[in-house]
């Protein structure tokens, strides 16, 4: 298992395309999720030339998982799209605040492995991981992110600390939350 | 959410005071938790349990999570992890694991007691107060009909 991160030009030649497609098979195919994108890539208006990628591949380079970085300092996902999930703070601008999203790890070749598998992924833990680090090494202080309460046990199991900012709340059948990861303590 | 969905920590005619922090945290002290009435909001099976209901298989054991929210402002939030297994043929639901919460506790001082010790404090109040009964009651209007009609 190889992990990377870097922005889409910094990424290795060709592996920020195949991230936007990778996305678009988790994300559109496999979960669902109703998104406009483009055909066979998934990719918003968060993918800018700031934001910083985490990507797992295998050994045979495929990739199995990924994650994204943003600096809640400019418009971020949870601050233009879930605010409601502050609990009614404002969403955090901050330098030493960054943002994980599109987070998720599915092996695309494994037969058995279905999207709810990510949260008991070692490849999720992993990432996560790296995210911690790479948002270290920006000055974070404190990752965040709107996810499913999954993460938590995940977080918990990988022997990570986190807590919510607020409660969970039912948005297109799913529980999210915004969850906040302490870089420092990790 | 009904009346009935309701856990009473204890009634209190006012609630306590608390702010939301900068970190996200809502600090209170333990008897501030636990005088605020905590409303049931939802209750789920583990995700890799919805995939065994879907199945043929037949579960001795199933797990899942409660969330509960206080009526506040900020909202206070708990959830667990729950169990529910046979003990000498009698079906016990039992809470597994420190909580999940927004909430770290303080001490008289206005000290952090740290996430753990929040966690085990909060855990020992909900195991005083009989939330399974309203928990498995959303469970089972979910599942009414059988799970594979999620």
């Amino acid at each position: 298992m190889q992990l990377v991160s870097g922005t889409s030009v910094g990424l290795p030649a060709g592996l920020y395309s195949r991230v936007s497609r990778y996305r678009h098979e988790v994300f559109i195919q496999r979960l669902g999720w109703n998104l406009q994108t483009p055909d066979g890539v998934e990719v918003d208006q968060f993918d800018r030339e700031d934001t910083v990628y985490v990507v797992a591949q295998d050994d045979d380079g495929n990739i199995a998982g990924c994650g994204r970085l943003l600096p809640t300092t400019r418009p971020y996902l949870l601050s233009e799209i879930f605010p409601q999930l502050m609990n009614g703070a404002p969403p955090p601008s901050s330098p030493a605040v960054w943002e994980l999203s599109r987070f998720c790890a599915v092996d695309l070749n494994a037969k058995l492995s279905g999207p709810l598998s990510q949260m008991v992924s070692p490849v999720a833990i992993k990432i996560v991981r790296a995210a911690l680090e790479c948002a270290a090494g920006m000055g974070a202080n404190q990752l965040i992110t709107v996810s499913p309460v999954g993460i938590e046990r995940l977080i918990r199991r990988a022997g990570l600390r986190s807590h919510r900012a607020g409660p969970p709340v039912v948005i297109d059948g799913h529980a999210l939350f915004a969850c906040l990861i302490d870089v420092a303590a990790n | 959410m009904t009346a009935g969905q309701e856990l009473a920590f204890r009634s209190s005619a006012s609630s306590p005071q608390f702010l939301l922090s900068s970190d996200g945290y809502l600090r209170m002290t333990l008897t501030a938790f636990s005088a605020v009435p905590l409303c049931h909001l939802l209750t789920q099976l583990h995700d890799h349990q919805h995939q065994k209901a879907g199945s043929s298989d037949c579960l001795t054991e199933i797990s899942g999570y409660t969330e509960w929210v206080s009526r506040t402002l900020p909202v206070i939030s708990v959830s667990w992890d729950w169990t529910l297994g046979a003990v000498h043929g009698k079906a016990l639901c039992r809470r597994e694991g420190p909580p999940f919460s927004n909430i770290m506790l303080v001490d008289a001082q206005s000290q952090d007691l740290g996430a753990d010790r929040t966690a085990a404090a909060l855990g020992n109040v909900i195991d005083t107060h009989s939330w399974q009964a309203v928990a498995l009651t959303a469970l089972n209007q979910i599942y009414r009909g059988g799970p594979c009609q999620i």
